[in-house]
């Protein structure tokens, strides 16, 4: 089981386009790239014209831009939660609520089916005065794989929340 | 006064681990190696911070482009002043910027590499295929709430540090070096009840008031 890693390659990618072009800049600011002067124009009189001779350039950047900006904002969708909350499992919440029914002052419970029911997030809160040990044994031999059978396979992986209130 | 005591946890699960049986059945990966995988930080902030930052951008700079290049630029980045200024620059100026910009980089790349801290402190699970995980707050509670109830203790508060968890017990005057033993047996009893992996051991602490 692993974690949601799509945000770790975001940075990353974002992270070592930064590193290159600062990097790049720096570099060149600092006259170290042979044949690349430092005094040089950072965008040269021959760049601009070539660009104004040709307006398709502009509307592909702009396209580009489109592009760019819709894969970012699928990245700021999903990691806010887009398509990864999954979907709440009324049976898997009634049986955890079943099995830990000895709980006194159990206030919260549930089970959300995840990633097209290719994992299990179960989430408990106790209060202080409960047998925390005593409820994680119970989940794990018991509860769990209980749950699991009914909503899906035996199989599937779970990840389970456990919360103590005040 | 400060009295430290410190209660080997370790000792004290694998003492349980040889008791149970069924305890220690073989996996192919380690319980702790397996639940600090499934519950290292997803790093949502700071993809989130970078991805709205990047759509805004770079859906701004889009429409800049294709409205002023329909004769009608709506004026939300000052694009020409922007070509004027790149005109007029030579790579030396930018050398303070280009720095920043790479140490920013390195920043997002580090962040990315680094597993970081647990959201989750994991618990053990004999299922391979279940991973625990209880609240660092959650966990606070519940060994405070355990402290508590140790006769003579008035009030207790627990740290979660990196190796050890910190547990510093407030008593009357004629509390004695024994209550430090209970408080810390009672906790770790609690910790190896909830077969919590990687918490290292126990300090207890003691402050007896009027002293």
């Amino acid at each position: 089981m692993r974690q949601y890693a799509g945000n770790r390659i975001g940075l990353a990618v974002v992270g070592a386009l930064m590193l290159l072009i600062g990097g790049y800049a720096w570099a060149r600011g600092q006259d170290r790239l042979p044949g690349l002067p430092a005094r040089a124009r950072v965008l040269p009189e021959r760049v601009t014209e070539l660009i104004a001779e040709r307006p398709w350039a502009l509307w592909l950047l702009a396209l580009t831009l489109v592009l760019l900006a819709l894969v970012s904002l699928r990245w700021l969708l999903i990691s806010l939660g887009w398509g990864r909350l999954g979907t709440r499992s009324g049976t898997g919440t009634a049986m955890l609520c079943v099995g830990l029914k000895d709980i006194e002052g159990l206030t919260r419970a549930g089970v959300r089916v995840m990633g097209n029911g290719s994992r299990l997030r179960v989430s408990v809160t106790c209060p202080a005065a409960a047998d925390v040990g005593a409820m994680v044994g119970k989940l794990d031999r018991e509860i769990v794989g209980r749950i699991r059978r009914e909503v899906q396979d035996d199989e599937l992986d779970t990840l389970v929340r456990l919360h103590v209130r005040r | 006064m400060r009295c430290p005591l410190r209660v080997p946890l370790i000792g004290v699960m694998t003492t349980l681990q040889q008791i149970l049986p069924g305890a220690a059945v073989a996996a192919p990966e380690s319980p702790l190696r397996r639940s600090r995988r499934a519950l290292r930080p997803a790093r949502t902030p700071a993809g989130a911070t970078v991805a709205l930052t990047l759509t805004a951008v770079l859906a701004i700079t889009a429409v800049e482009v294709a409205t002023a290049l329909v004769g009608r630029p709506l004026g939300l980045l000052p694009v020409d002043r922007l070509i004027e200024l790149a005109e007029r620059s030579s790579w030396r100026d930018l050398s303070l910027g280009a720095l920043g910009l790479a140490a920013a980089g390195l920043v997002l790349l580090l962040l990315a590499a680094v597993p970081g801290r647990c959201t989750l402190v994991p618990v053990e699970a004999t299922d391979p295929n279940i991973v625990i995980g209880i609240t660092r707050s959650g966990l606070r509670r519940t060994l405070r709430n355990v402290a508590q109830e140790v006769d003579g203790v008035n009030k207790a508060k627990v740290r979660l540090r990196r190796r050890t968890i910190e547990v510093t017990v407030r008593t009357g005057p004629e509390s004695t070096g024994s209550m430090l033993r209970h408080v810390g047996t009672a906790v770790g009893d609690r910790l190896a009840g909830l077969g919590t992996l990687s918490t290292g051991e126990v300090v207890v602490r003691l402050r007896r008031r009027g002293i």
